[in-house]
């Protein structure tokens, strides 16, 4: 495959990744702006289903969080390739 | 806080973590998306930084599975909580699909409207309190023609667990039969007129939910 192919090729899975990163923020958002609410709705809630809710969410948030730097290290990595090739 | 407003702040909850869950499919398809094109251009190039590139991209991809299961799990919670505070207003969803972009933007204006079924269920819930404050005129006649009425308790609403609102007086004072009889005649009023009005409105909002 030609280099301009190539560069064409990374260009475009970057533009898809970074429509998954902004994505992935939307759905932090989402998340993040109801937490408050939700914090308040449980307060004092002893029931064990209630307690797990906010767990749960704390965990996606954080891998949300995560998947979007993965993905923008990625990216950055064949950005680099792209340089030294 | 009101069992109502409770309920209505953990629907809106779930609407936000269902939107959160489309968008989460959509992110994983456009992952995959971006994995099969860098794959394909770096078709036979064992260069160290690409592998990195496409290694990161690959976790990143599979980290897309294990928050959608939480997602999930903090759904289904909800909705088991919701069935236990008020049975009937925590449907489950059956299957999570990966929405397409018009289903995405559906989602955007049913959010939209979540939210203000939310604000008009918090405008009701203000109502039956002013239903129960209405009720004090009615004393103030009672206070003029029986002079000696005692003071009733203020109500504390509690969550059982397995129930509505319970509305339970603090320590009251003995009276006497005449006294008591009153005073049981008001406490009655206020628990029927709150919980009739309350399930009421509760009843309303929850066809309006899940009419959308």
């Amino acid at each position: 495959m030609a280099i301009d192919d190539v560069r064409d090729g990374i260009r475009d899975a970057q533009d898809s990744a970074q429509a998954a990163i902004a994505a992935l923020e939307g759905a932090t958002k989402e998340i993040e702006q109801v937490r408050p609410a939700l914090m308040e709705a449980l307060t004092g809630a002893t029931h064990p289903k209630a307690a797990t809710v906010e767990v749960d969410l704390g965990q996606a948030v954080e891998a949300c969080t995560e998947m979007v730097q993965m993905f923008r290290d990625g990216s950055a990595k064949l950005d680099e390739y792209l340089t030294v090739t | 806080m009101a069992l109502g407003e409770v309920v209505a702040q953990l629907v809106a909850v779930r609407g936000a973590i269902q939107t959160a869950m489309g968008l989460l499919a959509d992110a994983g398809s456009e992952a995959t998306e971006a994995l099969g094109k860098a794959e394909t251009a770096l078709q036979g190039a064992a260069h160290e930084l690409a592998e990195e590139g496409l290694s990161l991209w690959r976790r990143g991809e599979t980290e897309g599975g294990f928050t959608l299961q939480k997602l999930a799990a903090a759904d289904d919670a909800l909705a088991d909580y919701l069935e236990v505070l008020s049975p009937g207003s925590g449907t489950k969803s059956t299957a999570i699909a990966k929405p397409t972009g018009e289903e995405l933007l559906k989602r955007r204006r049913s959010s939209s409207r979540t939210r203000n079924s939310v604000r008009s269920f918090i405008e009701k819930a203000d109502q039956v309190d002013d239903a129960v404050k209405n009720i004090t005129p009615s004393r103030k006649i009672l206070e003029i023609s029986h002079p000696d009425l005692p003071t009733p308790p203020p109500y504390v609403i509690t969550e059982t667990g397995t129930r509505g609102p319970v509305m339970r007086a603090p320590d009251t004072p003995k009276a006497d039969y005449a006294q008591g009889a009153m005073s049981v005649v008001i406490l009655t009023t206020v628990a029927v007129v709150t919980s009739v009005k309350a399930k009421d409105i509760a009843t309303r909002v929850h066809d309006r939910w899940r009419n959308q």
